[in-house]
C-alpha cells in the first residue's frame, strides 16, 4: 500500500490538477487574468460540504452542487468584471476573492472563524483520478468547439473576434462559469478529504498558487497545467527537508523560470517578448517538424 | 459594371457625422453602395475613412445620422450583430489571430453562421459534429479561393504578409457578406501582389456576386477596380465619380497636392 503521505500529495496534486487545468481556460484560452480561483473553490468547498451535513445527499451530488452553485456565482461575478481589461480584472477578481473569504468568515451557516468541522471522508483517490479525467475530458471537448475557439479568438484579438461576430462579453462569462464550475468540484472534492474547511484555506495565496501552476506549466496549454500542478504540489514537499528554506527555493525557482522560459515548461503562448527555444532552428532541427507547437 | 449600374444600393449612409469631443472626424457624410458593385473610398490620411468603416461595422456609433442596410437601420447594432446582418470588413493593421492556424481563423469567420454551443460542444451530437465538419470543408473552401489552402495548418503568424493579408479576406467572406469592406488591402505589397489582389477583388465581385466598398491610397489600384469613388477630406465628402470624373476633380486635386497646385 502507498503510505498515507504520499497518498495525501497525489489527492492534491489530483485536485490542483483540476484547479490548474480550469483556472488555464480562463487565463491561458480566454485571455482574462484572474486571481480570485480560490474562491470558486471556497464555494464549491461550502456547498458540497453544507449539502453532506445538512442534506446527506450521496457524495456525487454534493459535489455536483458545489460546482453547480460556484458556477452561478463565477457567471453572476463575470457579468460586471469581465468588462474590465488586463489588471483592473486582475484587481477586480481579487476583491472578490477578499469578499467571499470574509463573508465566510462571518456567516453563521459556514461556522464563521471556526470553519466547518466534522465532514465525512469521502474523496479517495480514485474519485479525484475520475474528478480530474472528466474535467479535462470536458475541458479539452469545449475547447475544440466552435465555443473554444471563440474563447482563444478573444484572447488573440478581442476587436477582431467581435468583428468577426463573437459576443465578447458572452464568452468571456462562459468561460469563467465553466472556470468555476471545475473550480467548485476541486473544492468540493477538498472539503471531503481534509473533513475541515476554514475560510483561510482559501485565500489570497491559494488563488496565486494556482495562477503559478499554470504560468508555470505553460498558459493556454493544458500539458502545461498539468505538469504544473504536479510541480507546484511536489517541490515544497520535496523541499520540506530544508524546512525554513524552502519557500525562498520555491520562490527562487519562480524566478529563475520567468528570467530563463518566460513561456513556461509546456507552453507555446510566449509570453515576453517573442521567440522563446521553442522558434528556434535547434529547436525545430529537434522536433524534426512543429507538430506539437499544433497540438491542443 | 453593367449590374451595378441599374442596381440598388445595399448601404446607405444618410448625413453621418461622428464627433470625438471637439473634433468632427466626420461631417454630414451621405454616400451609397449600390448591389455588386466596386466602390473606392479616398482621400488623405486622418480624413475619416476608417472612421467611416468604422460605423459602418458597429465599432463607433454615429453621433448624427442614419445608417441603412438592406432597408434596415443598423445604426447602435454591435459589431458582432452587424456581420451576421452581412456586413464583413477587413483591417488597415492586420488583425488576424495570430497563434491559431489559418483554418480555425477562417473558421471563426464562420462563427456567426453557426449554431453549436456549450451542450453541443461537450455533448457532440450528431448535428454538431456535421455543423463542424460542413463548417471545415466551407472553410478550406475560401482558402482555397484566396489560394491559401496549402497553408491551412499553419499559424497565421508565420504567414508572409501577403498570405496574411489574403487570410484577413478569406476570414471575413466566410461569414458569408453581402457586403465587404476592404480598408487598404494592398498596403505594403510589392506590385505583382497588388496585381493579384485586383484580380482576386474582381474575382470576389463576378464570382461570388459581393459588394466591395475600399478604401486604397495605391491610386493604381483605385482607379483601376472600382466604378464608382468617393473622396473624403477633413470629414467632408468632396467629391465623388466615376474614376475619370474624380482624376479631373479640382476639389480633390486640392486636396491632395494642396492649393498652390
Amino acid at each position: 500500500m502507498i503510505s498515507a503521505y504520499y497518498l495525501q500529495v497525489m489527492i492534491l496534486v489530483g485536485i490542483n490538477i483540476i484547479m490548474a487545468t480550469s483556472l488555464n481556460l480562463v487565463v491561458g484560452y480566454t485571455g482574462q487574468l484572474s486571481i480570485g480561483h480560490a474562491a470558486f473553490m471556497s464555494i464549491g468547498a461550502y456547498t458540497a460540504a453544507l449539502v453532506t451535513l445538512n442534506l446527506g445527499l450521496p457524495f456525487a451530488l454534493s459535489l455536483l452542487a458545489g460546482a453547480f452553485v460556484a458556477m452561478l456565482f463565477g457567471i453572476l461575478i463575470g457579468m460586471p468584471t469581465l468588462k474590465l481589461k488586463g489588471d483592473y480584472l486582475a484587481i477586480a477578481t481579487l476583491g472578490f476573492g477578499e469578499i467571499v473569504r470574509i463573508v465566510f468568515l462571518n456567516l453563521k451557516i459556514t461556522g464563521g472563524a471556526v470553519g466547518l468541522r466534522g465532514i465525512p471522508k469521502e474523496t479517495t483517490l480514485l474519485w479525484v483520478i475520475v474528478a480530474a479525467i472528466f474535467t479535462l475530458f470536458i475541458l479539452k471537448r469545449v475547447l475544440k468547439s466552435r465555443v473554444g475557439r471563440a474563447f482563444i479568438a478573444i484572447r488573440e484579438d478581442e476587436t477582431a473576434a467581435e468583428t468577426m461576430g463573437i459576443n465578447s462579453t458572452y464568452y468571456k462569462v462562459l468561460s469563467f462559469g465553466v472556470g468555476a464550475f471545475f473550480a467548485g468540484l476541486g473544492g468540493g472534492l477538498f472539503a471531503h478529504y481534509f473533513r475541515y474547511i476554514h475560510p483561510n484555506s482559501f485565500g489570497f495565496m491559494r488563488s496565486i498558487e494556482q495562477l503559478c501552476m499554470v504560468v508555470l506549466g505553460g498558459l493556454g496549454n493544458m500539458t502545461g497545467a498539468i505538469i504544473g500542478a504536479l510541480l507546484v504540489t511536489s517541490i515544497p514537499e520535496l523541499l520540506r527537508a530544508s524546512a525554513e528554506y524552502r519557500l525562498v527555493f520555491y520562490g527562487a525557482i519562480l524566478i529563475i523560470m520567468m528570467r530563463v522560459r518566460p513561456q513556461g515548461i509546456w507552453g507555446e503562448k510566449v509570453v515576453a517578448g517573442r521567440g522563446g527555444w521553442r522558434d528556434s532552428k535547434l529547436f525545430k532541427r529537434w522536433t524534426n517538424n512543429d507538430r506539437k507547437l499544433k497540438g491542443l | 459594371m453593367t449590374l451595378a449600374e441599374n442596381s440598388e444600393p445595399i448601404l446607405y449612409a444618410q448625413k453621418v457625422s461622428r464627433y470625438f469631443g471637439g473634433l468632427k472626424a466626420l461631417e454630414k457624410v451621405d454616400l451609397f453602395v449600390k448591389k455588386q458593385e466596386i466602390m473606392g473610398l479616398i482621400g488623405p490620411n486622418g480624413a475619416g475613412k476608417t472612421t467611416l468603416f468604422n460605423l459602418f461595422t458597429g465599432h463607433y456609433q454615429p453621433s448624427e445620422g442614419e445608417i441603412t442596410f438592406l432597408q434596415e437601420k443598423i445604426g447602435g447594432l454591435k459589431p458582432y450583430a452587424i456581420i451576421k446582418k452581412g456586413i464583413a470588413r477587413t483591417f488597415q493593421n492586420i488583425r488576424l489571430f495570430g497563434q491559431m492556424t489559418a483554418l480555425e481563423n477562417v473558421l471563426i469567420g464562420r462563427h456567426c453562421r453557426l449554431q453549436t454551443g456549450l451542450t453541443g460542444a461537450i455533448l457532440r451530437r450528431p448535428r454538431d459534429k456535421q455543423e463542424e465538419k460542413e463548417a471545415e470543408e466551407a472553410a478550406v473552401e475560401f482558402l482555397k479561393f484566396v489560394g491559401l489552402d496549402g497553408k491551412k495548418r499553419e499559424k497565421a503568424r508565420n504567414l508572409s504578409y501577403g498570405e496574411q493579408r489574403r487570410l484577413e479576406i478569406s476570414r471575413a467572406l466566410a461569414s458569408n457578406p453581402a457586403l465587404l469592406l476592404l480598408d487598404e488591402p494592398a498596403a505594403g505589397m510589392n506590385p505583382q501582389e497588388t496585381t493579384a489582389l485586383m484580380k482576386l477583388i474582381s474575382k470576389i465581385r463576378d464570382d461570388m456576386e459581393k459588394t466591395i466598398l475600399l478604401i486604397e491610397h495605391d491610386m493604381k489600384v483605385v482607379m483601376g477596380i472600382s466604378e464608382r469613388i468617393a473622396v473624403l477630406d477633413y470629414g467632408k465628402k468632396i467629391a465623388e465619380g466615376t474614376p475619370r470624373e474624380i482624376q479631373s476633380n479640382e476639389d480633390v486635386i486640392r486636396a491632395y497636392l494642396g492649393d498652390t497646385a
